[in-house]
């Protein structure tokens, strides 16, 4: 298989806008996971993705993970398939529990970066440090992601370059248990966004160009 | 306009000396993690307690929500 077999049906003006972007996502399960993998079958130039913790047996109900992967540290296993479904695209891991210095050092050079953690607490300590060290490049959270159904709820709110996806209602630690439909649902918002403000930044910056 | 501001777009009625944690507690936001934002600017979690709302100020308070 070739490079141009793989991108073959794709919209070329869309594939130049995004070939050279580098997204990256911080976690590697429900959200993470599978937002990579639209990622990366869509054509982003780069992916950076973080994530501490290994594949246990109760991710398969929503992460992108297979069951003879249980026990690998999801970011490992996740590179392997993100390679075997797209080899042209760069991914680039770490075994790493982020906290600021580490989302500094690590995310310095993005063009976007989902947020993809479980904790709320999380989720928080990198908004404010996202706020403090990189407050002008997007940040896309996922926020409400758990139980089924109730699809008119799954939205996406903005304020400035920071993006809530979510029903912004289903909390995970109050019952509400995340399957796989409204999970891979969010994440794949996630993913579109990034697309959507990828090929912008690419406009952008042809019209400065021009000028 | 007098004495007032907006909450998620909606008007509300301004006080002087009201912070932050005050409104999140008269409003009734049950979640431990929120966004909350004056005026597009983030506030910390931290510094809840010690700011407070200007008149006419848009703020902005979205729920966070574990799971991922």
């Amino acid at each position: 298989m070739q490079r141009e077999e793989f991108f073959k049906d794709h919209d070329p003006e869309i594939l130049r806008a995004i070939e050279g972007g580098i997204v990256g996502i911080a976690g590697a399960g429900g959200l993470g996971s599978n937002a990579a993998v639209a990622l990366a079958r869509a054509g982003v130039g780069k992916l950076i993705i973080v994530d501490f913790d290994r594949v246990s047996a109760s991710n398969l109900n929503r992460q992108y993970y297979f069951a003879e992967q249980v026990g690998s540290y999801k970011v490992e296993a996740l590179k392997k398939t993100l390679k075997r479904i797209n080899p042209w695209c760069e991914y680039e891991v770490y075994i790493k529990r982020l906290d600021p210095v580490l989302i500094q050092e690590i995310y310095e050079d993005v063009d976007i970066l989902i947020e993809a953690f479980d904790q709320a607490e999380a989720k928080q300590m990198l908004i404010e440090t996202w706020d403090e060290c990189f407050a002008d490049i997007p940040l896309i959270v996922g926020s409400g992601i758990g139980g089924v159904g109730d699809n008119n709820r799954l939205r996406q709110t903005a304020s400035g370059n920071l993006y809530l996806i979510g029903d912004g209602v289903a909390d995970v630690e109050q019952g509400f248990k995340p399957l796989a439909p409204r999970v891979t649902a969010v994440a794949s918002m996630q993913a579109n966004l990034a697309l959507e403000l990828l090929i912008s930044k690419f406009n952008k910056m042809k019209l400065n160009d021009l000028r | 306009m007098n004495n007032a501001f907006y909450l998620n777009n909606r008007l509300e009625e301004w006080h002087q000396e009201m912070t932050i944690k005050d409104l999140i507690d008269r409003k009734n936001f049950i979640f431990k993690m929120l966004v909350v934002k004056i005026d597009n600017k983030l506030i910390k979690k931290a510094d809840y307690a010690k700011t407070t709302i200007p008149d006419k100020s848009n703020v902005q308070i979205l729920h966070l929500m574990s799971g991922g």
